[in-house]
């Protein structure tokens, strides 16, 4: 987003717009990307992914791609 | 009502779901006050981007009210939950701050276990932690003698507590001018460690009434060949020791010196 700016009045909120939804993933995915580098390449043992993570099913396919990252790294 | 965070941890890339779940509103209040509200990035008029509230409008707020307000948005937000209960995956589930703790074991490994002991161990209370040093001792003092204390050390004890508890006093009573809660202090503990300087510098305290605890833990380290010695004449002395320990401080000892391998600290923030 850059210095200075704010993220839009809606961003936090369930019924967000379709442009605050994909700011939202954009920045998730840059998190987890944060993670992947954290423990791959910066020799780190822990991290924590601090979020509000209320439904099973978006539980399961979080936990689904950090398993998936692990096969990918392991095998490069 | 909930909070929710996930670890993710490890070598081998294990994830853990940790979740609070909360069904006490008064342990929710008391968060969204303690926590959130007062809390200094409230204060401050900056609003993360990235936290889940625009801090910057509770700025100023009436506790309660902001307290409220948070609480609302919270519901808003997070309409839909569903609580873990997912048998495949690894999650801790702590109820009501430590009420009670379930597990859902699929592949735990070392840190996954010690996790739980930790928030098994937990107190999300608030409290203090004071620190203070120890008087002086009466003679020239070394870490084999493990001197008592001198006059100057027992004056110091006395100066030290009396300014600790009036200052307690003082908090208290700024508190309750503020409109805050009459209730009672809470009950103040002294961790001494086991040198005889150390006990002795509670004992003023203890005899007041206060309960003094020792802890092994807390105890000066044996500085070894060191001891008692500057700066200079350790590099004049042991160059090749300084060249060692600038390289590795956390893992180096200097010749007969004890180190400590775990940190206590853990111990006080769950104790």
């Amino acid at each position: 987003m850059g210095p200075g700016m704010d993220v839009p009045e809606d961003y936090f909120f369930i019924n967000a717009s379709a442009t605050s939804v994909m700011l939202r993933q954009k920045i998730l995915k840059k998190c987890r990307e944060d993670i992947y580098a954290w423990l791959n390449h910066e020799n780190g043992q822990v991290a924590i992914y601090d979020a509000v993570n209320p439904l099973a099913g978006g539980r399961r396919s979080l936990a689904k791609e950090f398993q998936k990252h692990d096969v990918q790294v392991r095998r490069a | 009502m909930i909070q929710f965070v996930i670890l993710l941890s490890l070598t081998d890339f294990q994830t853990l779901f940790l979740e609070s779940y909360v069904t006490d509103q008064k342990i929710l209040e008391e968060n969204a006050r303690s926590v959130k509200i007062s809390s200094p990035d409230v204060r401050s008029t900056y609003a993360f981007p990235l936290d889940s509230t625009n801090w910057s409008q509770f700025v100023g707020m009436d506790p309660d009210e902001a307290a409220k307000l948070y609480l609302k948005r919270i519901d808003m937000k997070i309409p839909h939950f569903e609580t873990m209960d997912e048998s495949d995956l690894n999650y801790i589930k702590m109820i009501n701050a430590g009420e009670s703790i379930q597990y859902n074991n699929v592949s735990f490994g070392y840190l996954s276990h010690r996790i739980v002991f930790y928030l098994m161990n937990l107190h999300i209370k608030s409290r203090q932690t004071f620190f203070a040093r120890a008087g002086t001792s009466s003679q020239q003092d070394s870490y084999k003698l493990d001197a008592p204390l001198g006059d100057d050390g027992r004056a110091y004890a006395k100066k030290m507590s009396d300014t600790l508890l009036a200052h307690r006093e003082a908090e208290r009573a700024a508190l309750i001018a503020a409109g805050g809660n009459p209730a009672p202090l809470k009950p103040l503990t002294v961790w001494t460690s086991t040198r005889k300087r150390t006990v002795e510098t509670s004992d003023y305290l203890k005899d007041l009434g206060y309960r003094v605890r020792q802890r092994s833990q807390m105890s000066q380290l044996n500085p070894g060949v060191c001891e008692k010695l500057s700066e200079t004449a350790i590099r004049r002395l042991y160059a090749d020791e300084v060249t060692k320990h600038e390289l590795d401080p956390y893992h180096h000892r200097y010749p007969r010196a004890e180190v400590r391998l775990t940190s206590h600290f853990a111990q006080l923030s769950c104790c």
